[in-house]
């Protein structure tokens, strides 16, 4: 039988969710240079990450790398991923040969191999020389008033 | 973002697991028979709730300890299921004592009936009159739905 959830609960579901994120000891945004379909199933393994010259991929490292807000304006809960302030702009130092299209991001644990997120950017963002770069905001979860039955 | 099953895993089995709400080592919650009409929500609260007072309509304790983290093989959704305890989640009328009484639904709450954890409406209110009556339900689930987290 389904129940329908209290605030009570939801707010104890989060709470350990935010929990778990911060106790991972690294949590990684990584740029995918293959076209790919973010889905809850997704296996991390099958994505082609960025490798072009200077590349590296973005850490949060720290403790407390997630933050969770509550968003006034939709009433959503977010969690925001954040990494070292500046981490999150991939820029090249050379040419990447072939060159790399860039077609959106993963955020992984790489201790458990396991994606915890995944969405799309704009593609063709050419990695083609050592001017060129990108630059992305916090990765964001957002949890809907109604997340849970 | 999209979330990956990691996520939907982790909520699921971190809530089963949640010392603080469903799975404390001792006093569990406790579920319960509402007599009056009211409204499930996350909002809704223990005031808002009539209990039963019909014999015996007294809460039953839920298992102490980690529940189960499940997913539905038809949704994919995950949900934490409550462990059943011996008996099942059953209540039978044993006297005549506030009959007739009319069943509309269930709320888990916590161990001192104080917090809601969760409530359900019957598919179909149950009016007890006699003894030997029954009010039972099979489970108790807490879904997290697919298209609520992005």
């Amino acid at each position: 039988m389904r129940f329908s959830s209290s605030q009570t609960l939801q707010n104890a579901a989060l709470a350990a969710l935010v929990a778990a994120l911060n106790a991972i000891a690294e949590i990684d945004l990584e740029l995918v240079v293959q076209p790919f379909t973010p889905t809850q199933g997704i296996d991390y393994t099958t994505l082609t990450l960025a490798s072009f010259p200077g590349y590296t991929h973005a850490g949060a490292t720290t403790p407390n790398n997630v933050k969770q807000i509550r968003n006034k304006a939709n009433g959503n809960t977010e969690f925001w991923i954040t990494p070292p302030v500046g981490a999150n702009v991939f820029k090249a130092t050379g040419t990447a040969t072939p060159s790399q299209t860039v077609f959106g991001f993963a955020v992984i644990a790489p201790a458990s191999t396991s994606a915890l997120c995944t969405g799309l950017c704009v593609p063709n963002a050419i990695i083609n020389s050592s001017v060129d770069g990108l630059g992305f905001g916090a990765p964001i979860l957002n949890f809907l008033p109604g997340f849970m039955v | 973002m999209q979330p990956t099953d990691y996520i939907f895993n982790q909520l699921a089995a971190l809530l089963a697991a949640d010392t603080g709400t469903l799975a404390p080592a001792t006093l569990p919650p406790q579920l319960v028979p509402v007599k009056a009409p009211f409204t499930p929500g996350v909002g809704l609260v223990v005031g808002a709730l009539t209990l039963a007072d019909f014999a015996t309509s007294t809460a039953i304790s839920t298992i102490v300890g980690s529940q189960n983290a499940v997913q539905n093989p038809l949704t994919f959704e995950r949900m934490v299921e409550m462990k059943i305890p011996a008996g099942g989640w059953r209540w039978t009328v044993t006297a005549l004592t506030n009959l007739p009484q009319t069943i509309y639904g269930v709320a888990l709450l916590d161990n001192t009936l104080a917090i809601v954890y969760g409530a359900a409406l019957l598919p179909t209110p149950i009016l007890l009159t006699t003894v030997g009556q029954v009010v039972e339900i099979d489970n108790i689930q807490f879904v997290f739905l697919l298209n609520g987290i992005y």
